[in-house]
């Protein structure tokens, strides 16, 4: 009973989405269809919550025209046989739905939860199952096609929304006589080609029409029926074809002014507290894209490093998945005090960290606040203790301070000089805090006692922690902490909490840093790929000029106050752990255009990187890493390694279509997962989808 | 688009934590020193343009940051390097042992012709020290390299330095092309020196 409720639910989220044509039209045609083009061995990948039974059903593909109750173009899906796959296996192979709500890819269980074949079919006679079993579209619906994975994917985007109707895998061939035959009709024209995928818009039936007359003029189609495959052919040859002007098509872009305003605030659940300014936000999409755009590098004028940059993407043989299109972001206001008393009990707990994570989030903290709440972020206090128990974990946390600084302070000058570990240590650290924020009024002038402050504190970190010691940059992650809590004991322990998130960033072996750059690599492949091409084709693609950004979170790049918003902000481990990733995606996108016009090579790259310091806008920099997040998010073909970086849950990958998605995603960087038995994985996964759902519920009350 | 400069050097600063290489590059590139110090996090470069025999010579300098955790980044760039810079500070001892580390690591990773250099610096503080002259100039010996104690702060010695590394490499430069590819005609008794270098085949076969 409660599983069709939901299906219910689910079939109205979708109808939701429809507009109003598709609403009045009669999903069903009459009579016989004059079949125009079909293909065999065919599998169904991602449909509507409908077909979950038919997935991974091999099946024909064809295109047919109806002509009542007047002149139709329908694509359709026919399973081959009448044979139910009721294997749980294959249910969870390669497949997702897709919440229009959230823009969230459901995961496996809430798929489950959604799949009601067995009553649905059951309740059913055998013609109305047939009937279900035929997936059916009307292809004026839909908008683009596009084929992938070397030919053997193709799928097909709504009009609506621009989300992925449906995909299919060709099993024997690939999908190039299909594409062809649909192209040669005119009902397709090819728009663009990326990271080694196609991309056709699907014309209207009046344009096909119109099409069809001036074929014999039409230059971009002389090129696209040459060409059934540009990414497929020699470089030189594309190239040679890609320098014909598109006079007579207009370039085909997804545009993304022609997502409903409906569904921005769609996204967002009625009643949350910042719901009106989100819908004025929608109002407002247009020129956030469009000024997007241009920041990406205007399509419009192609220049000699664009035209490079295509032919990058033909021989680009990884899948650079197209996204969503990427959404305006608007940042909050600070919490205030007013509102943190709201969230404090009477016996002094704080109510709701999530709700206060949210906010901080969204828009940091009153400078007034911070001294108390950051000891909640970093971990020092714990948000359901009440204030007695504050107090007393307070009193411990001094006792355990001045023990372990009192192990230093009593090291005679013998044993010193027979520890060099200790005195290597020690040494650095007396360096470093000499040159430690001296030009921030709080660490400035001679003699400054808080400079003797910083040394203690580290000092006594190297007692807490001693293997890791003291590594330079520490001393930046300390000193607008302590800057903030004044008090050494305090100052410390938030430091210890800081430093659990990032002690990483200081292995002996640059490990974490290492790791960091190849995720980070991997977000700019899929978030910005001209630019990660442009890099990877000049030698940049190693990440290490983002160095300095992820080692301190950007401290040497932001004016102090900024640091402090910025830091707050990532405390938070909101929208996801990874974030201080998605900041230097982020900035680096904003620089797109100069890195590519002007021709960078690596060291220039690093030069304009470390000279970005005291000029990046944080506010627009944290709104832009937002909207990417969103964007890799909301994408449903997002690989398993992305998903993992982002926390998002993994997509199930199971027996035959493991190995399809393999060959497809053959460098995914995905090892940390392989090397692990099918018992770790298997709880790596549900911890993996436990976290992300609780961000995900996170974001949607933000 | 036409170039600016006749010859692009790759420069590289090393040597431990705290012993000035920032600021020796600054007094450099900018002939200035900047007492409000911050330590060097990743690496970073600058560039400055000389003159040597009326040719421009465009250096590259590239800074590092000293501790030795940070090495297996550093070193990726010791690779393009064609000068290298091994600066001490003469009021630390350690960092003057430490010297034969860095040679080290210059030897694995590094180009085997990269030119070198010693610099102890800080030498306006001579009631601080704890290397002798004496004992910089015999390591350098030791090493068959250039020595010489510089002051960023008191810029003593800091062009001097440059100069004199960009100097060997440009004669070491120059002396390469000669013998890769002799000028034709028109010069002066050098060529003499160097055809007598060339093999008849080698210049027969470019013929």
């Amino acid at each position: 009973m409660n599983e069709s409720v939901r299906f219910e639910r689910c079939q109205q989220i979708q109808l939701g989405v429809l507009n109003e044509s598709q609403c009045q039209e009669t999903p069903t045609p009459q009579g016989t269809g004059n079949l125009l083009c079909t293909h065999d061995g065919v599998l169904l990948k991602k449909a509507n919550a409908e077909h979950i039974g038919e997935l991974n059903t091999s099946g024909s593909l064809s295109l047919v025209e109806y002509s009542l109750p007047r002149r139709r173009l329908y694509l359709e899906w026919l399973p081959n046989d009448s044979i139910m796959i009721a294997d749980d296996s294959q249910d969870q192979g390669d497949w997702a739905l897709v919440d229009r709500i959230s823009g969230r890819t459901r995961t496996t269980s809430e798929c489950k939860a959604f799949n009601t074949k067995p009553t649905e079919m059951g309740s059913n006679g055998s013609v109305a199952s047939t009937r279900v079993r035929t997936m059916r579209v009307l292809l004026d619906d839909l908008a683009v096609v596009e084929v992938r994975h070397r030919g053997q994917t193709i799928r097909f985007l709504r009009k609506s929304d621009n989300g992925v109707h449906c995909e299919f895998f060709f099993q024997h061939g690939n999908a190039d006589l299909f594409v062809r035959s649909m192209r040669q009709q005119h009902i397709i024209e090819s728009a663009e080609t990326s990271g080694g995928n196609e991309e056709y818009a699907i014309l209207t039936t009046d344009n096909q029409k119109l099409k069809k007359t001036f074929a014999e003029l039409d230059i971009g189609e002389i090129k696209s029926i040459q060409l059934p495959n540009k990414s497929w052919l020699p470089n030189r040859l594309t190239d040679f074809f890609g320098t014909i002007p598109d006079y007579v098509q207009p370039t085909f872009q997804r545009s993304p002014k022609s997502r409903p305003a409906s569904l921005l605030h769609g996204d967002r659940p009625a009643g949350s507290p910042d719901n009106e300014q989100f819908i004025k936000l929608s109002g407002s999409t247009n020129s956030a894209c469009s000024s997007n755009s241009q920041s990406r590098g205007d399509s419009a004028d192609k220049s000699s490093a664009d035209s490079e940059l295509e032919n990058l993407n033909a021989q680009d043989e990884k899948i650079v998945n197209n996204l969503p299109a990427r959404q305006s972001v608007q940042r909050g206001t600070p919490l205030t005090e007013a509102q943190w008393l709201e969230f404090q009990t009477p016996d002094g707990r704080i109510s709701d960290s999530l709700r206060i994570k949210e906010f901080i989030f969204r828009g940091g903290i009153a400078p007034s606040l911070r001294n108390e709440v950051w000891k909640y972020l970093l971990g020092y206090y714990k948000w359901s203790d009440t204030e007695l128990e504050r107090l007393e974990r307070r009193k411990l946390k001094s006792m355990e301070y001045y023990s372990m600084k009192h192990q230093w302070l009593a090291m005679t000058g013998m044993q010193e000089a027979n520890f060099s570990g200790y005195r290597d240590r020690k040494c650095q650290i007396e360096k470093d805090v000499k040159r430690t924020d001296r030009s921030q009024e709080f660490f400035a002038g001679d003699d400054n006692p808080n400079i003797a402050l910083l040394q203690d504190i580290l000092m006594t970190y190297v007692m807490y922690n001693f293997d890791l010691g003291y590594v330079q940059g520490m001393s930046d992650l300390l000193a607008p902490i302590l800057e903030i809590q004044i008090n050494e004991v305090d100052a410390f322990w938030c430091f210890v909490g800081f430093m659990d998130m990032v002690f990483r960033n200081f292995d002996m072996d640059q490990a974490g840093m290492k790791k960091q750059f190849d995720q980070l690599r991997r977000l700019l492949e899929v978030a910005n790929a001209p630019l990660f091409n442009y890099m990877r084709s000049h030698d940049s693609d190693n990440m290490y000029f983002c160095f300095r950004w992820l080692i301190v979170w950007y401290k040497r790049e932001l004016e102090n106050d900024d640091v402090l918003k910025l830091w707050e902000c990532l405390w938070t481990r909101l929208p996801c752990a990874n974030f201080h990733l998605l900041v230097s995606v982020a900035i680096l996108d904003q620089e797109t255009n100069v890195i590519i016009k002007r021709g960078y090579e690596f060291t220039d790259i690093l030069k304009h990187v470390n000279d970005l310091s005291g000029s990046i806008d944080l506010q627009r920099t944290l709104e832009t890493a937002e909207a990417i997040y969103l964007q890799l998010k909301a994408s449903e073909a997002l690989p398993n390694d992305l998903r993992h970086i982002i926390g998002e849950p993994l997509l199930p990958v199971a027996g035959a279509a493991a190995a399809d998605e393999e060959t497809a995603y053959s460098d995914d960087g995905f090892d940390e997962l392989r090397d692990l038995t099918p018992e770790q994985k298997q709880r790596h996964l549900a911890q993996q989808q436990e976290e992300a759902y609780e961000r995900s519920l996170l974001m949607h009350h933000i | 688009m036409a170039k600016t400069y006749d010859y692009l050097f790759k420069l590289l600063l090393i040597g431990d934590s705290g012993v000035g290489k920032t600021c020796i590059l600054f007094r450099f590139s900018e002939d200035a020193f900047n007492t409000t110090f911050i330590s060097t996090i990743g690496i970073d470069f600058k560039i400055r343009t000389i003159e040597l025999d009326n040719k421009k010579i465009k250096l590259q300098i590239w800074d590092t940051a000293g501790q030795e955790r940070f090495r297996t980044i550093t070193t990726a760039y010791y690779r393009g390097a064609m000068g290298i810079m091994l600066v001490y500070d003469i009021t630390l001892e350690k960092s003057f042992e430490n010297i034969k580390n860095w040679i080290r690591n210059i030897e694995e990773n590094a180009a085997a012709d990269v030119e070198k250099m010693l610099l102890g610096n800080k030498c306006e503080l001579n009631d601080k020290r704890q290397v002798s002259k004496e004992r910089g100039e015999q390591l350098a010996i030791e090493y068959g390299i250039k020595f010489m104690e510089t002051s960023a702060k008191a810029s003593i010695n800091v062009e001097e330095a440059f100069l004199t590394l960009a100097s060997d490499i440009k004669a070491k430069t120059e002396k390469r092309m000669e013998a890769n590819n002799p000028p034709k005609g028109g010069h002066q008794l050098k060529l003499t020196e160097s055809r007598t270098k060339d093999s008849w085949l080698s210049r027969c076969s470019l013929l």
